[in-house]
């Protein structure tokens, strides 16, 4: 880590032109109730840029990000999951099966630079190398035709981590531009490859989008293993073969991206689309379509409505969820668990210090939704501070269902 | 009482033949508002509720008289490389975040938002010329503002897709130019005011260096003023577009 500020500090002293230091602080507490335990961890997270310009033409920007986490930091995956999902594996003799209840994973301190890039502009194109912020989409909680990054669909605005990327823009006139972007992998055949073409005509923006990516994934299987069949009686009636789902790999998953995006308004209402195709070699050659379609609208008085319906036919279908789609949903492998969802927010300010929204996700297949009041208050110039409460509906076994109460405290100051 | 009315004469004296239209008022005080280019950096300093004050430093771009801008913010580090950028009269706004990379275009029913929690919406940023076809311009006669002899001009508005039903704008006789604007809402209530004051000639082009916006509902202020300006400066045809936003 030392290596990291001595290389941030280097590169800002090797530059003539004038460094701009800054950044933020961040202190965040959060808390949930699951019908069996109480979680609460929180975290402080420093925050610290650097951008200069040595000519009009080059701007160089990093960040480097502490983040110390407190409170419960050794957590069990499996404690947000209704014990229905939990999964069947083999015992270590391989006679029997067992059920999974503990997946450990731990919030460990952490240092590490998010961002380092260098922009270069020329008349006739933009070219952006290294660690950089890559947004592609529309939507406001789901976007469909982004292939690099997770979106917390609790906080879908918060920055996402850099992604390492060589990105070059060539302007076409005044709206059209063609957009190159490619994030070295191990091999040529792993790296992803992701081309834009925007437009606008009119009230509206237009992209077509063609992505592809070949990652390294497990792959899911179904086996049996032999085990001691014993009757209601305690009787010993041969072996049975019993199902369980195994992991073979990793193999190379080639994935295609066809997409398509809008943006613009009509009748003053703000309209938002983002549609995908996706073509994923993995069992089979069948397209999946994703979509998500949103509006929004500001009332003369300020309330700002926004809403979003997302489908995805990655998902689960009801009923069909298991644990695997959980594994699948949270290593951000696809974006949904099951297949239909709605997106809504509020959002009011009440004077010019203090904004009062609530959200809420539905998702439409298991009837399960959450519901997140939130304040923010900007307290001076640099600070705000944010409480977000969480109630969460719906049966045990669904989505939203199994966690029963959340909060969220934020304050961020920024220097 | 006659000395009071003798300066309610002095104070609004009658329109004569000779004094220009409405419109040929308006079309002047839109001339002067609104140069050809203009490049600056200014200073918004917003008085809260609290009585608090928050400032704001940002570089400004304007273009096509007025029917393109470009704001990128320098301070505070809360917004710092924020910008946003309007075209046609601020019909099209697109917002960029600097620390996600990502733009976003408003809809129109956000344009009488306050732009940055200030008494200025973003249709205050960037109407220019849009209100030749929005308004139609009547002169109501002269008053003396500030010690200034001013024509009256009153706006009303044409059609119901602003959010400001009438502005009554005071422009100098000497050279049209308005020292005063208020804003008027749906309901006819006197809602803000635009004090435009330190008038200097900046390159030929008469300047208000200081421009305040008095909110009279919520009790707000929000002062604008120029750190510099130049008029001398030609910007790229594509130099109002998303790309450079992004800059």
């Amino acid at each position: 880590m030392f290596k990291k500020i001595i290389l941030l500090v280097f590169l800002s002293s090797s530059l003539s032109a004038q460094v701009d230091w800054f950044g933020y602080y961040e202190g965040e507490g959060d808390w949930g109730k699951t019908p069996d335990l109480s979680i609460y961890y929180g975290y402080n997270k420093l925050r610290l840029d650097m951008d200069s310009s040595p000519s009009d033409n080059i701007r160089i920007s990093a960040n480097l990000i502490y983040k110390q986490f407190n409170g419960q930091t050794s957590l069990n995956f499996m404690d947000f999951i209704h014990p229905k999902y939990y999964p069947v594996v083999p015992t270590p003799d391989g006679l029997g099966l067992d059920t999974t209840s503990y997946i450990p994973y731990s919030l460990t301190d952490t240092m590490f630079i998010d961002n380092m890039f260098m922009e270069f502009h020329h008349k006739l194109f933009d070219l952006t190398l290294g660690k950089q912020q890559i947004s592609p989409g529309v939507g406001y909680a789901w976007n469909p035709t982004d292939i690099f990054n997770l979106k917390d669909l609790m906080d879908p605005t918060y920055e996402n981590s850099g992604i390492s990327a060589i990105k070059l823009s060539i302007p076409f006139g005044y709206r059209t531009t063609l957009s190159g972007i490619l994030q070295p992998e191990n091999s040529w055949n792993e790296t992803i490859q992701y081309y834009q073409l925007k437009t606008g005509i009119g009230q509206f923006d237009f992209s077509l989008i063609y992505g592809k990516k070949n990652p390294l994934q497990l792959i899911p299987e179904i086996d049996t293993v032999l085990v001691t069949g014993i009757d209601e009686y305690g009787n010993y009636i041969g072996n049975i073969a019993v199902p369980y789902t195994k992991y073979i790999g990793p193999y190379n998953i080639p994935h295609d991206l066809y997409g398509f995006n809008l943006e613009g308004e009509l009748l003053g209402i703000g309209i938002r689309s983002e549609i995908a195709t996706h073509r994923i070699n993995c069992n089979n050659d069948n397209l999946q379509y994703e979509f998500v379609i949103g509006a929004d609208y500001t009332f003369v008085n300020s309330l700002y409505l926004l809403t979003e319906f997302y489908h995805s036919d990655l998902g689960t279908k009801t009923g069909q969820t298991g644990f695997d789609d959980y594994l699948v949903y949270f290593s951000g492998e696809r974006k949904s668990l099951n297949q239909n969802y709605l997106f809504a927010l509020a959002m009011f300010p009440l004077g010019d210090l203090l904004d009062v929204s609530a959200f809420g996700i539905i998702n439409l297949d298991d009837k399960s939704a959450v519901i997140a009041p939130q304040l923010i208050y900007r307290i001076f110039q640099d600070v705000e501070l944010s409480i977000l409460g969480s109630w969460f509906v719906g049966d045990n076994t669904d989505e939203y269902g199994y966690q029963e109460f959340g909060a969220r405290f934020r304050i961020r100051a920024y220097f | 009482m006659k000395r009071l009315m003798l300066f309610c004469l002095a104070a609004v004296t009658s329109l004569t033949a000779a004094d220009p239209t409405g419109a040929e008022i308006l079309n002047k005080i839109i001339d002067l508002m609104n140069p050809e280019n203009a490049k600056a950096v200014m200073e918004q300093t917003i008085v809260t509720t609290s009585g608090d004050k928050r400032t704001f430093q940002y570089e400004t771009y304007m273009g096509n008289r007025g029917e393109s801008s470009l704001m990128r913010y320098l301070e505070p580090s809360r917004v710092k490389g924020n910008a946003m950028l309007m075209t046609g009269f601020s019909d099209n706004i697109w917002m960029y975040n600097r620390r996600t990379d990502r733009v976003r275009k408003l809809a129109s029913s956000a344009k009488n938002q306050k732009f940055e929690g200030s008494d200025f919406t973003y249709e205050d940023m960037g109407s220019g010329d849009s209100w030749k076809e929005d308004y139609t311009p009547v002169l109501k006669g002269i008053e003396k503002i500030d010690r200034e002899k001013c024509y009256t001009l009153e706006l009303q508005l044409k059609s119901d897709d602003n959010s400001y039903k009438k502005m009554i704008c005071f422009a100098r006789l000497e050279d049209f130019f308005p020292i005063q604007i208020d804003y008027y809402d749906e309901n006819d209530v006197l809602s803000k005011s635009l004090y435009l004051e330190d008038i200097q000639t900046v390159e030929g082009i008469p300047t208000p260096m200081k421009m305040t916006m008095s909110n009279h509902l919520d009790k707000t202020e929000t002062v604008m003023e120029y750190t510099s300006i130049t008029y001398d400066v030609e910007f790229d045809k594509y130099f109002f577009t998303e790309r450079n936003l992004k800059k």
